[in-house]
This record gives structure tokens, C-alpha cells and sequence, in this order.
């Protein structure tokens, strides 16, 4: 442990001693009278020898989800009296106490150990390690303190609560292996497609004997087989727009999550490319390890700042399939992730932004000026926005009001309507 | 406290005294007061407010005052008042039955140096009175350490 001296030291220290020249300066016992507790003080305080303290900290589990409180226990153990010692537990971000006190002041008797129960929150998704506790004893006298750190930190992450999707945006190109989409080709599967006259070959069992009776010749129906599609959720981290409390980056980690979950969930092979300062990619793949590994990568996005251009050459061939759906999350504020995304576009990628609108965190001034900046920057996101879908690729805008299920509707609408257009 | 010191010194002093002493102390208890949030400033703020009372003790020239007993008990209590204010000031916070520890202890220092300074005075008095109490108090200190001195030298006992 650290030893520091109280301010109080040094003033007392300083006055004992000043007074003490004064009274002889001045032929004057009662300035020694006035020193003669200032100095015993001192004496008395500088002779604190550090008291041996230990510190364990124990948490009930090592994966939580947002909103989740957690039972944590910090434990202090003393083999000498310590007339006040103060213990605090580090807190993280993205977690906060919900009961108990912390820091804390304790008095402990020789020899004994105290438990000091927590409730901690998570309130906010992340990656975190917690465990650290300080500690800062002190004597009687109270001039001298010993600080301290113990580490007993151990991972914790906390996990992004998915919002509830009822339905998803249907890939334009479906993949080989059995999943719940209704692929667009036809062959076997539930989903009636349609009916045609009847080929050497056909299954007996397809043969529509209504419309056989109807036209006198053999009609067999068609359908839709069920298939799965490989999604890669695009994250833009190139930039954010925060506030103290909350940011985009948040917006678009919980949005990711929420979108690659329940994709998974449709046994969808799901990827993710982290378009950043620091770029980070998983190939697409299906079931519960992959979303464990899809959530941790996503825990570990953060903005990093970065001047260096990229494009999507920087991404692995594989981690991009031809026939894949992109779901771009991202909040249309870096060039860089703005031509990115065109330029999957342009390569012929099924393409859906879903923009999480900065405007919330936006403060915009009161002047006239001010106003006409934003009219313009708004103008120039709608045209973004425009260009988008001008190539083909439905944007739907997250904010305050508008839920994850809500932007996707309007993707859907969007998808419904732009294939009218194509035919 | 520190403005009772000064209220206290003011009534005390002598009328050509108490400008000077209040001029002073009103200085000592902002500088205390400011010492709350400038820990540096409490070495000043001290050494004000006993600035007050020498300018009482040169101005009205006791013998031998007897209240700067009074003056050293009110120091140390401003000065551990200060502390305890800082911590209180902190996100720390004592657990539920130890919050009375510490203006207790403050009492208890407070006390301590009213009696320390008395004994510092007591002895001063002595000396300068120089009569058969400074003769018993030598032999006194003369005795006590011989006492130390026997109880150094003593082996271990068998």
C-alpha cells in the first residue's frame, strides 16, 4: 500500500513549527502552548505503519444481459485493527450500483473479515472486466492514509437485449441447404407455387386432380422449396454520434444483435463485417455458437478513430458470398462506410440500410444560421438517402420513435414495390 | 468555529485591540471556510487566526494568558472540522453506526490539547514563578528519569 499524507499533515506540521519560532521570537509561552498539540499531532500521525489488508471480489456469473442485476460480493479481511478503512469496487461502464454502498467506510476489528454485498446493474451492452478494489486506510489520527488496489478483475459480458421481430427481410436469392425461407425457384417444399401439365417423371402425388377434371389433362402442382439465405450484417464504426449517456454505436450494436439473432433463429447463415477504424469480419455460419460468436464480436466494436481509407476490398472475399443479403447498420455520417455500402451496391449485392439517425443527438443552435445548416445537412441526408434507393437498396431510418420491426416493414414495402418495378 | 474563536477574541481584547484581532480573524474564517475545497489553504487559515490572538497578546502584553489554552483547543477543532468536512464532501460514506465516531473523536481531541496546552502553561508559570513548585517539579523529572533509565538498563527477566 501507498502511503500519503493527509493535507492536514503539512498545515499542522508548518503552523506547529512557525508557531513554535514565533513564541521564541516573541518571548511568548502560550504561541508554545498553541503549538505544543499541533506538534504531538504530527508525531503521533507520522508514526502510522500501514495495516495489512486483503480483498476478494466474487460475482455470480460471467455473461448477463442489459437490464440484468448482478449479486457481487466484495470481501475485506484485516489482521489488525483499522479505525476506518474505505472500500470501493471499480464499477465499468455499462454497469451501475442498483443496492448496496459503494465506497464504503468500515471500522474493523483485529482479526476481522467483513462481506459487503452488491447489486450491480448492467444498463448498458459491453465487454467489461470487473473486480478492482480499492482501498484507503487510515489511523485514528487520520494525517497519514495508505491507499491500495487489489485486482481481482474477471471478465463479464454484457449482452444486447434483442427487441421482438415478427418477420425479417426476405433475401432476394435464397442458398442450397433446407432452411425457412420460401426460395423464389421451384421445386419441393410446402408453399404452392403454381400448376403446369403433367411430364414424365412427375410424383403422382402432385398431380392437382381438380384442375385435372377440370382441363381433361394431367395438371401437377408446384411449389416453393424452403431454404436458408446467408445474411452479413454490415456495422458501420467509422463514426457515431453520442451523448453522454447514449450514442449510435449503442443503437446500431443492439440492432445488430437483434437482426443476426433472429435470422439465426430462422436457421439463416449469418456474418458479420465490423466497417471500421479497425475492421473486424466473422464468415457467415448458422446456429448458437455462431450467435455467441456474433454477439462477441459485436461487444467488441467501438469507434476507433481513424484516417485511413478503406473500401471494400479490405474486406475478406469470404466473408462477403455473391448471393448474400447485406444489412448495413449504420448512421450515414463517415464517407468511407457511405461508399462502402454504394459499392456493394454497385457489385450487384442484395443491399438494406438501416440507418440509425443521429438527429437525436443532436444539439443545434438557436440562431438563424445554425437552423439553416441543419435544414441543409437534413437535405443532404435525404438525398443520400434518395441515391440509395435510387440503386436499389431500401433505407430505413432508426430513431426515437421508430422500432427496429417498424424500419423493417418499410423495407419490405420497399422490396415489394422495387420488384413490381423490376418486372 | 472559527468565527467563534474570532467572537470570542474580540470580546476579550482591549478596544484599541479589536480591529486588528477581528480584521485578522475574518480573514483566518474565510480562509478556513475556503480550506474545505483548498486543502493548502489550511496552514493559513491557522496561522490567521493565531495571528489574531498575537495581536491581542502584543497589544494588551499578559503576563501569562491563560486563554491560549482555549485558542489551541479551538484550532485543533477547526483543523480536524476541515478534515472532516473533506470527507465528508467525498462519495464515501461510513456504514450504518460508525458516523458518531468521528465528531466524537474530534471532542476527544479537542479536549486533549486543552489539557496539553494548560500543562505547557502550567509548567511556563512555573518556571517564571521560579519558587519551591520549580524546585518539585526538577526533582519530579529528575526521578522519573532515573525511573527510565533503571528500566532500560534492567535485563530480561528470569
Amino acid at each position: 500500500m501507498t502511503r500519503a499524507a493527509d493535507a492536514r499533515l503539512g498545515a499542522y506540521a508548518v503552523f506547529a513549527a512557525g508557531a513554535l519560532v514565533a513564541a521564541l521570537a516573541l518571548r511568548r509561552t502560550e504561541l508554545a502552548a498553541i503549538a505544543a498539540p499541533f506538534a504531538l499531532l504530527v508525531a503521533l500521525g507520522v508514526r502510522a505503519r500501514p495495516p495489512r489488508l486483503r480483498a476478494w471480489f466474487e460475482l455470480d456469473r460471467e455473461r448477463a444481459l442489459e437490464g440484468d442485476v448482478l449479486d457481487a460480493t466484495v470481501t475485506v479481511r484485516t489482521d489488525q485493527a483499522v479505525d476506518r478503512v474505505e472500500v470501493g469496487l471499480a464499477l465499468p461502464d455499462g454497469l451501475e450500483l442498483a443496492e448496496g454502498r459503494n465506497p464504503v467506510a468500515l471500522r474493523l476489528a483485529n482479526g476481522e473479515e467483513r462481506e459487503l454485498p452488491l447489486q450491480l446493474r448492467c444498463v448498458r451492452w459491453s465487454s467489461v472486466e470487473i473486480g478492482e478494489v480499492w482501498l484507503r486506510a487510515r489511523d485514528h489520527i487520520g494525517l497519514v492514509r495508505f491507499e491500495g488496489r487489489i485486482d481481482r478483475r474477471r471478465p463479464l459480458k454484457i449482452y444486447p437485449t434483442a427487441e421482438r421481430l415478427r418477420s425479417l427481410v426476405s433475401p432476394a436469392h435464397t442458398q442450397a441447404t433446407t432452411g425457412s425461407e420460401v426460395a423464389r425457384l421451384r421445386g419441393e417444399g410446402l408453399e404452392f407455387a403454381d400448376t403446369r401439365p403433367f411430364v414424365p417423371g412427375d410424383r403422382v402425388r402432385t398431380i392437382n386432380w381438380r384442375a385435372t377434371a377440370r382441363r381433361g389433362a394431367l395438371v401437377v402442382n408446384e411449389r416453393h422449396p424452403e431454404r436458408n439465405a446467408d445474411v452479413v450484417v454490415f456495422l458501420d464504426s467509422f463514426a457515431e454520434a453520442r451523448t453522454s449517456d447514449e450514442g449510435t454505436l449503442e443503437r446500431a450494436v443492439r440492432t445488430a444483435a437483434t437482426v443476426a439473432g433472429r435470422y439465426l433463429e430462422r436457421r439463416d447463415r449469418v456474418g458479420l463485417v465490423a466497417f471500421g477504424g479497425i475492421l473486424r469480419w466473422l464468415e457467415p455460419g448458422g446456429g448458437l455458437v455462431q450467435q455467441y460468436r456474433l454477439v462477441d464480436a459485436l461487444l467488441e466494436t467501438g469507434v476507433e478513430f481513424s484516417y485511413a481509407w478503406k473500401d471494400v476490398d479490405v474486406i475478406p472475399a469470404r466473408t462477403l458470398p455473391p448471393r448474400a443479403l447485406v444489412v448495413a447498420v449504420t448512421p450515414l455520417l463517415d464517407e468511407r462506410s457511405i461508399g462502402a455500402l454504394l459499392d456493394l451496391r454497385g457489385r450487384g449485392h442484395d443491399l438494406v440500410v438501416l440507418e440509425v439517425s443521429p438527429e437525436p443527438f443532436l444539439e443545434p443552435g438557436r440562431d438563424r444560421s445554425d437552423l439553416a445548416a441543419l435544414r441543409l445537412w437534413r437535405l443532404q441526408r435525404a438525398e443520400l438517402r434518395a441515391r440509395f434507393e435510387r440503386l436499389g437498396a431500401a433505407v430505413a431510418t432508426l430513431d426515437d420513435d421508430v422500432t427496429i420491426e417498424e424500419a423493417l416493414e418499410g423495407v419490405r414495402a420497399y422490396r415489394r414495390h422495387a420488384r413490381l418495378v423490376q418486372r | 468555529m472559527a468565527l467563534g474563536t474570532v467572537l470570542w477574541l474580540a470580546v476579550v481584547a482591549r478596544s484599541d485591540a479589536v480591529g486588528v484581532v477581528v480584521g485578522l480573524g475574518l480573514v483566518g474564517a474565510a480562509l478556513t471556510g475556503a480550506a474545505v475545497a483548498v486543502p493548502v489553504l489550511l496552514g493559513p487559515a491557522l496561522a490567521a487566526l493565531t495571528g489574531a490572538y498575537v495581536a491581542l497578546l502584543v497589544i494588551d502584553d499578559p503576563p501569562l494568558a491563560t486563554r491560549a489554552a482555549g485558542v489551541a483547543m479551538a484550532l485543533v477543532v477547526v483543523g480536524e472540522l476541515v478534515g472532516w468536512a473533506r470527507e465528508l464532501i467525498g462519495a464515501t460514506r461510513d456504514e450504518p453506526g460508525n458516523a458518531w465516531r468521528r465528531p466524537a473523536w474530534i471532542a476527544g481531541v479537542g479536549m486533549g490539547a486543552l489539557g496539553l496546552a494548560w500543562g505547557v502553561l502550567a509548567v511556563a508559570d512555573l518556571a517564571r514563578v521560579q519558587g519551591l513548585a520549580i524546585e518539585a517539579v526538577g526533582a519530579m523529572a529528575a526521578l522519573a528519569a532515573l525511573l527510565v533509565v533503571r528500566r532500560g538498563t534492567a535485563g530480561p527477566e528470569a
